[in-house]
């Protein structure tokens, strides 16, 4: 594995459609506010065959209505798993996104979700006060958005996206 | 609070060969296209995950093709998106991406 994509190991892909239907031969601007739930898929498609003998069964998810405001924080469902790639942090990002954690400890906290590998992490799955996304406390870092949610039979549930909460 | 495996238990196992790293390179047209050139950091890739539906389909978050010129610092109006080059100062390293 080296530092950068390789001939032959990487896959390029194209873009075919964004859930939304804006313009796939467009970049797209960061908007503001961030990118709705409803509107957070794209499909890719890759010319080369991806390998894949046996595709995820996706399967319907039925997150817990929320009770109440305090709910978020009190209440835990199932455990489900997350698996995607955390990417490498920079020392400038962790300041900037943790100033009141000492760097040593976040530095500690991002070598535990294993980045730059493809990793599987749990937690609970939390109540939601929107019924179109799956909440959860899985720890996680830039570069998994678009990972896998799974429940504990490893079916994909609901969506695949990833938000921050 | 979360757990890190070192292997992934049987039930994901399946679903592991279907994700994918993902980087997403920029381009800005300005710029020639010169090998030997340092791209601004900038420009340095996004990075994401994608899960392959089937051998040739994958689905991603659309947020992940963003390109954010606040926080970047950059004019946007020039870029597009380019396979990703090799770039000292990107600070990932992909296993499989696009």
């Amino acid at each position: 594995m080296g530092p950068y994509p390789e001939n032959g190991k990487d896959l390029a892909v194209t873009v075919v459609e964004f859930i939304d239907r804006s313009d796939p031969g467009k970049i797209r601007l960061e908007s503001c506010p961030l990118t709705t739930i409803e509107s957070d898929l794209v499909l890719l498609y890759s010319v080369a065959s991806l390998g894949i003998k046996t595709a995820p069964t996706p399967k319907r998810y039925n997150p817990s209505p929320l009770a109440s405001s305090e709910a978020f924080d009190t209440e835990r469902g199932e455990i489900i798993g997350l698996l995607g790639y955390n990417g490498k942090p920079t020392i400038s990002q962790l300041q900037k996104m943790y100033p009141d954690t000492p760097l040593a400890n976040t530095i500690d906290a991002c070598r535990n979700l294993w980045v730059d590998r493809l990793s599987y992490a749990t937690g609970p799955a939390v109540a939601s006060s929107n019924i179109h996304s799956i909440c959860h406390r899985i720890s996680c870092y830039n570069g998994m958005s678009g990972g896998a949610l799974v429940d504990k039979d490893g079916f994909l549930i609901g969506d695949i996206f990833l938000y921050h909460v | 609070m979360s757990v890190a495996n070192f292997s992934i238990s049987a039930p994901f196992k399946d679903i592991a060969k279907s994700v994918f790293a993902l980087s997403i390179g920029f381009e800005d047209t300005t710029i020639p296209q010169d090998p030997n050139v340092m791209y601004p950091p900038q420009l340095n890739p996004a990075h994401g995950t994608a899960v392959a539906i089937d051998d040739h389909h994958l689905l991603t978050c659309a947020h992940t093709l963003e390109y954010n010129s606040i926080s970047r610092d950059y004019a946007s109006c020039n870029l597009k998106y380019r396979h990703p080059q090799p770039c000292p100062m990107t600070n990932f390293q992909p296993h499989r991406s696009s």
